[in-house]
């Protein structure tokens, strides 16, 4: 059974619908990834699903209880945790320091291995702001991967990393989740590396679900490939 | 309204402290209150006490909350934080000792008038802690050791202003993290 879902999810910005009656089924262990052209509507549906948003109509259910007017806080408490598009850190902060505040506050029982599988032991005791960016990045994941999520909704956590750290970054996610059972929404730029790592792939377009399935599936949707992929696939 | 609270306020022309000629205030006749040589214990006894009051709250897992509020407010609150309460708590803390400070300046002052809150004197206190370097125990303490030896010493043109100001945009333009701040990168430059 699915974890986490969205039914009928819609978002609107004044006159806008980013979202417009978006389903999702999230299970454990399992990512999902979300792609889309720009403005297709993926960080606001990610927004919707972590309490950022209020949506305009529509449901999110955490094991089939509706949550979707639950707060920030009650979800991360519940085991929804997300990262941001935009890099999301304690800039004047070392990363020990700021590691070590989340995972107070979230009862982490295992920093010391989150810390080592995101190679984090070298810049510990760095402040968070100097590093270098990909390593921020890290640092921005492992925030959203402390107090063991059950739910991990990730806003392009490749964005910005040049190609062969990206592609150590997704193949990271897909073991995490794997390993400690979580289900993943991973919102990505990247086409090939999603239909690479995610189980299942949803398309979005101008906020509706174009295609929806297995990688192979949404790959070869005459309506995918038309509307986004175009003749590159 | 101004004027049916007149007698309680004072209005523009401000409000004198009168102690009575018999009574005193920690012992203090309203005299000793505006001598320096006996008025000092009563300042030096809270500022120690605020000094180290704000220095445990520095050090505190309560500071360590403060911090992570004033960097990243938004991924404190989806890392499960309430940011709302230790921001209360926070004004409160610093409206106490502010409040405190307030009224040490009113009982050595004897008199005080809405002059007193108006922007080129409350910015002074604003200023020194920026000169002196922000989010430091020692920034605004060296910042206002600053500020009193310069009135002190510079005043005689009545240009305290001009350097006041040429002092913040000194410290903006070349010293970001004002003089503590600078210190402190400078430290980390020689053990490195
Ligand atoms: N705060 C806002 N107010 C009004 N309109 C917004 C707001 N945020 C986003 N939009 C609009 O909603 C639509 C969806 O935006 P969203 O940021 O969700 O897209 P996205 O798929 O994440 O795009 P990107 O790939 O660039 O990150 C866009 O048309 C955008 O202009
Ligand atoms: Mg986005």
């Amino acid at each position: 059974m699915a974890v986490f879902e969205a039914k009928g999810l819609s978002v609107r910005y004044g006159a806008v619908a980013a979202n417009n009656n978006i389903d999702i089924a999230l299970e454990q262990g399992c990512v999902h990834g979300v792609i889309g052209p720009n403005g297709a509507g993926k960080s606001t549906f990610i927004d919707a699903l972590s309490g950022r948003r209020r949506p305009l109509s529509g449901r999110v259910l955490l094991d089939g209880e509706d949550i979707t007017y639950r707060s920030v806080r009650w979800r991360r408490a519940h085991g929804i945790s997300r990262s941001f598009q935009r890099t999301s850190i304690f800039a004047s902060m070392t990363v020990g320091a700021q590691l070590a505040m989340i995972a107070r506050r979230n009862a982490e029982p295992d920093l010391a291995g989150i810390i080592d599988t995101l190679s984090l032991g070298d810049v510990i005791d760095r402040v968070c702001g100097e590093i270098a960016y990909g390593t921020q990045r890290a640092v921005d994941l492992a925030i959203a991967l402390i107090g063991q999520p059950r739910v991990v909704l990730l806003d392009e956590p490749c964005a910005g990393l040049v190609a062969d750290e990206a592609g150590r970054m997704l193949q990271h996610v897909r073991d995490l989740c794997r390993a400690c059972n979580v289900a993943a929404l991973l919102v990505e730029h990247d086409v090939e590396g999603v239909f690479r790592t995610c189980d299942t792939v949803t398309v979005l377009d101008l906020g509706e679900v174009l295609s929806s399935g297995m990688p192979a599936q949404v790959r070869a949707d005459p309506e995918v490939i038309r509307a986004y992929l175009g003749s590159a696939a | 309204m101004q004027t049916s609270f007149r007698p309680l306020t004072g209005a523009y022309d401000g409000l004198s402290i009168d102690l009575a000629a018999d009574s005193s205030f920690l012992g203090l006749s309203s005299a000793h209150l505006q001598d320096p040589g006996r008025f000092w214990p009563v300042v030096w006894v809270p500022l120690a006490v605020g000094i180290v009051l704000v220095w445990l709250v520095g050090r505190s897992r309560f500071g360590t909350t403060l911090e992570g509020i004033r960097e990243n407010e938004e991924r404190m609150r989806f890392s499960g934080y309430n940011t709302f309460l230790p921001r209360l708590g926070a004004f409160v803390l610093s409206g106490l000792l502010a409040s405190l400070g307030g009224a040490l300046f009113a009982l050595n002052a004897a008199y005080v008038s809405p002059d007193v809150l108006s922007f080129s004197q409350a910015g002074d206190s604003l200023i020194a802690a920026m000169v002196g370097g922000l989010g430091t125990l020692v920034g605004p303490l060296a910042g206002t050791a600053l500020y009193v030896w310069g009135q002190a010493r510079l005043n005689s043109g009545a240009n305290l202003h001009l350097y006041t100001g040429i002092a913040l945009i000194v410290v903006l333009v070349f010293l970001p993290g004002g003089i503590t701040g600078t210190l402190q990168r400078l430290w980390k430059r020689v053990k490195r």
